[in-house]
């Protein structure tokens, strides 16, 4: 029976889900397409996991601790950024930089984009306490959308975080080319 | 034994069905071979003269629902380096947290089922019992959230999930639970007490009380999150009823990365592929207990296996030379 169960589900795989049973992986040159994203700092679209370019940041070739992660889509309007940080201590001066194109903005916990920029909106998701050092917080997560620039343009983030040890550690990720919009 | 997720899903979860898991091969998502864990080995209790168990927590991806993004090569090798101590470890401790799964998406839109199937297919290189403690991703992933029949947040599928998979073959219950054991000769006893702050109701204060109370040469407290973390329904009552008693070590997580309070008795065990809030790197710890009945902690860098830190203690919790 056991068996039979098992060639079931093979075939029905092998039928009509061989394309879902390996997420796609999207070109690094292109930005994967998103329709109805809310910016609400929760990055609960499906296709925040399914389809978005993901990166982790690195420092001196390393995954970068403590721990940040960029996801990004677009629509007709807007490119969007999901920014990850992984933060014991969450204080309110940090910042995610981000270079877009020529264009650069830097973004806190509080969901503050610098300088202004017409067009963008970001929210937060924060779990944890804002320049409380009494308390171990966990992570701040920035749901960003930024008014959609001409293709191809380049992409890079950074993001310095000082933990309680109290050393300063970055972590940072560059697209490995000038990225396009899929359509 | 060698399962399809679709196949062990059936075969473990319990009342974790009702999120639809079940349903996944034929759904047509992915069907993976795992090996799922094996029903937990009845865990000795009479030991040798000495006694060695390892710890991991906290191991999910960023992104909630992001099954895809499972730290699977970090927990796998952490499970194989425990695995391979030597001397080998008696038994483990988790300290919570293990997938980060939204418990209200039903039908195959959620991925606990998924999450778990990973996780357990990596702690079944470690064949001997693990010890789980529930996080508050096992909840509904708040911190503040509270679950079990009659709690606010009831039996989500990721509380079901834990307890059908990680406490039902340990041969409990309830999320909440302990484990006595000692030395072949008596000449030491010990105590390991489960604490579900998450789940968190005055039956387990009681019960929690009552086991502090029982005097053993070592009491360690297993808990996710640290006293911190006071939105967590359980952590500032259990806190309460800890410090009105004789421990050894407060074991938590919650927080990705490893910390040592020695004022406190506490040890945060919390890097086990959850993303690292330190500049730490994952790994695992293990407490042995030495000839001299001093125990000796040791946290190992999973990849290295070098000794990130290492410290003794007393019975009493006391810092030792």
């Amino acid at each position: 029976m056991e068996r039979l169960l098992r060639s079931a589900l093979a075939l029905a795989c092998v039928m009509g889900c061989k394309h879902r049973s390996t997420p796609p992986v999207p070109s690094v040159a292109q930005v994967p397409r998103v329709d109805n994203l809310v910016i609400n700092g929760e990055l609960d679209e499906p296709a925040w996991n399914s389809s978005a370019l993901v990166a982790v940041f690195s420092d001196h070739g390393t995954e970068a601790r403590p721990y940040s992660q960029i996801r990004v889509l677009h629509d007709a309007q807007h490119l969007y950024l999901g920014l990850y940080a992984a933060d014991q201590d969450i204080h309110g001066n940090e910042q995610f930089h981000v270079r877009v194109g020529d264009r650069e903005l830097a973004i806190d916990p509080r969901g503050h984009i610098a300088p202004p920029l017409p067009g963008a909106t970001a929210a937060v998701d924060l779990d944890g306490t804002i320049d409380d050092p009494s308390d171990e917080d966990e992570e701040w997560v920035i749901e960003l959308a930024l008014p959609l620039p001409a293709p191809p343009f380049t992409i890079s983030s950074s993001r310095c975080d000082t933990p309680k040890d109290g050393i300063e550690r970055c972590g940072n990720w560059v697209a490995p080319a000038p990225l396009t919009l899929a359509p | 034994m060698l399962y399809t997720v679709a196949l062990c899903a059936c075969g473990a979860s319990g009342s974790a069905q009702s999120d639809g898991a079940t349903g996944d091969g034929a759904t047509g998502d992915q069907v993976v071979t795992y090996v799922d864990a094996p029903p937990e080995p009845d865990a000795r209790t009479s030991l040798s003269n000495t006694f060695r168990f390892a710890i991991v927590g906290d191991t999910r991806p960023a992104n909630e629902d992001d099954y895809t993004h499972y730290p699977t090569a970090v927990i796998t090798k952490i499970w194989d380096d425990v695995q391979a101590l030597s001397p080998a470890a008696d038994f483990g401790i988790s300290t919570g947290d293990y997938q980060f799964s939204n418990p209200f998406t039903s039908g195959s839109g959620s991925t606990v089922t998924k999450q778990f199937d990973i996780y357990l297919a990596a702690r079944a290189h470690f064949t001997k019992a693990v010890y789980a403690a529930l996080g508050n991703h096992e909840c509904t992933g708040a911190t503040a959230s509270n679950c079990g029949p009659g709690n606010a947040n009831g039996v989500t599928p990721n509380y079901g999930q834990f307890m059908s998979r990680m406490v039902a073959p340990l041969g409990f219950t309830k999320p909440y639970y302990s484990i006595n054991f000692h030395a072949d000769d008596m000449s030491w006893t010990a105590k390991i007490v489960m604490i579900a702050a998450n789940a968190w109701d005055a039956t387990q204060a009681t019960w929690l009380a009552q086991q502090l109370a029982v005097p053993t040469t070592y009491t360690f407290v297993v808990r996710h999150e640290d006293k911190t973390a006071t939105t967590a329904p359980g952590v500032s009552p259990s806190e309460t009823i800890i410090v009105a008693h004789p421990f050894t070590l407060k074991i938590v997580g919650h927080t990705h990365t490893y910390a040592h309070y020695a004022a406190e008795k506490e040890v945060v065990c919390g890097n086990g592929g959850a993303p690292l809030t330190s500049g730490i790197n994952y790994g695992y710890a293990v407490i042995e207990r030495l000839a001299t009945g001093i125990l000796q902690f040791t946290e190992y860098d999973y990849m290295t296996n070098a000794v990130i830190s290492q410290f003794r203690i007393r019975a009493d919790g006391t810092s030792a030379p």
